[in-house]
């Protein structure tokens, strides 16, 4: 497998992670306990985010790891 | 790598995390299949993106589904969640500019950063700029204390989880921020 082709793979890989709930319920009802499930994405993953942006691989502070830009 | 072939990842790809993964264990002798097993590890926390966002694109365009996610990173998932009671057709313009200006930008940067290295000083610690983002978009969506549970437990989990490979910390510490939030609300009823 060459470069490009990784390229690819990962590029349509990350396409469907991003695409698969979007493209697949939006025609569908969603379930109400779901909806109540789904509110609480945002404010775990920003939370979340902001400490894997803040901190290294063993839990110190980190003045920025590079790979998360 | 040639630099035309790595700043195709920018457009093909279109996510920093899963570009810089790819491109850094290529670039360092890794074998193709488990840099690229890597880089689509560190997409799998967009799965929850995409949940998420679902309930603001029913109601959209076919057209706006389909390229919807392609824009989709983590900076306008941030900027997308204090929105997602916008009507339709507001939600989309708002996404569709911030996205589109994210990927311009990101076209663009990454190009200059291929042809003439590193631009902006390390002392600007413009590594800081994106969580303080995410930190007053996280305020300003919390409106009920089971988004603050869940917050907390994410924050801490990912703490606690820091060590494992592949910013598999930030899915678990994910998860359990919304399984919290979620028993929380449960139990506030």
């Amino acid at each position: 497998m060459s470069d490009l082709t990784a390229i690819l793979v990962v590029g349509i890989g990350s396409y469907l992670s991003r695409g698969v709930f979007i493209v697949s319920l939006s025609q569908r009802m969603i379930p109400d306990n779901v909806l109540v499930a789904l509110q609480f994405v945002a404010p775990a993953v920003l939370a979340s985010l902001i400490v894997a942006r803040l901190v290294d691989g063993k839990g110190n502070l980190a003045s920025g790891a590079p790979e998360l830009a | 790598m040639g630099n035309l072939v790595g700043w195709s990842s920018s457009p093909i790809i279109f996510r920093g995390s899963a570009q810089l993964t790819l491109v850094t264990l290529l670039g360092s002798g890794t074998a193709v299949v488990a840099a690229t097993t890597a880089a689509l590890v560190v997409s799998a926390r967009h799965l929850m993106y995409s949940a998420a966002l679902a309930p603001a694109f029913q109601g959209q365009p076919r057209w706006f589904r389909w390229f919807g996610p392609y824009l989709l990173i983590d900076q306008l998932f941030a900027m997308s969640t204090i929105r997602l009671d916008d009507d339709p057709r507001d939600f989309r313009t708002y996404y569709l500019v911030a996205g589109l200006t994210f990927w311009v930008i990101w076209l663009v940067t990454t190009a200059l950063g291929l042809l003439i290295g590193p631009v902006v000083p390390e002392a600007w610690h413009l590594e800081f700029a994106v969580p303080i983002l995410f930190v007053g978009l996280l305020i300003l969506g919390i409106d009920n204390w089971p988004k603050v549970v869940a917050a907390v437990v994410g924050a801490g989990v990912t703490l606690v989880s820091a060590g494992i490979p592949n910013r598999g910390g930030l899915l678990v510490g994910s998860l359990a921020g919304i399984l919290a939030g979620t028993l929380a609300a449960r139990a506030g009823r």
